[in-house]
């Protein structure tokens, strides 16, 4: 038997653990932002707030399947120092970044269209 | 033609498996296909980097909606909403800039580039000091 990769014996199982831990720890922020999103949008009665918080909920649902995916995957990927950029994992962190721009976007769009700033700037206008 | 091309490092470094032609290269970004692979630990650190920024995006969105909605005591609304359409479009912006970051950052080390510096972590800065001093204000004489 030949001696191993420095690069795979150094590090057998921790990295990607890691990331799948980033991964999980990311569902479960985005999880308590999406309770917050439901709690404000059904008791303020803020459609484009709940619905957010809908997304997201549905959102975590997809992040902690795929840490769980992402785990098994990289750690059979790094057995022989394989790339984890697979095409897969670029679109999960694409539609992760655009999902929770998005979120924002509607966060923003609900405090405008229910609160009082825009008629407070214009008030200022005129 | 592109200067970096998968066969040309190929013997080079021992991460870069050899072209395979029956994977589907289709959606693959074209940086994707430049340079080498990475060691995979590098990949997977600029992946968690990458979470860590989108962490800080969301925590943005739950500190906007916390002003908005659950802090009726402070100051008038309309001020508390402008802290809060703030945060929320930073936090935003946060999440595209995280990805371009990743991308960025795994570009370079396909080409075996030095990491891009980045301007983000002081606008960061600068964002939420000019949060807490709009908050401070709004606190004191709200």
């Amino acid at each position: 038997m030949s001696e191993p990769d420095p690069a795979t014996q150094r590090d057998p199982g921790l990295q990607p653990e890691r990331t799948a831990l980033a991964w999980s720890r990311t569902a479960f922020v985005a999880l308590l932002l999406s309770a917050v999103l439901l709690r404000g949008g059904i008791v303020h009665h803020e459609p484009m707030l709940a619905w957010a918080g809908v997304v997201l909920l549905a959102t975590t649902g997809a992040l902690y399947a795929w840490a769980g995916w992402r785990l098994r995957m990289t750690v059979t990927r790094a057995m022989t120092s394989d790339t984890p950029v697979t095409l897969t994992a670029t679109w999960a962190m694409r539609a992760t970044a655009l999902i929770i721009a998005l979120v924002g976007l509607g966060l923003a769009a609900s405090v405008l269209h229910h609160g009082q700033l825009i008629a407070h700037l214009g008030s200022l206008v005129h | 033609m592109p200067l970096f091309y998968a066969t040309d490092h190929a013997v080079s470094t021992m991460t870069t498996p050899p072209p395979d032609p029956r994977r589907p290269r289709a959606f693959r970004p074209r940086w994707q296909r430049l340079g080498h692979h990475p060691d995979y630990r590098f990949s997977l650190a600029n992946e968690r980097t990458f979470l860590a920024w989108i962490r800080t995006a969301l925590a943005f969105m739950a500190g906007a909606v916390g002003i908005y909605q659950f802090a009726p005591d402070v100051a008038t609304p309309w001020a508390r909403e402008a802290v809060a359409v703030m945060l929320s479009l930073g936090g935003a912006l946060l999440s595209l800039a995280a990805y371009r970051r990743w991308a960025g950052n795994e570009r370079a080390m396909r080409s075996d580039a030095a990491l891009p510096y980045t301007r983000l972590l002081l606008i960061l800065a600068l964002f939420v000091t000019a949060v807490a001093v709009v908050l401070g204000l709004l606190l004191v004489w709200g």
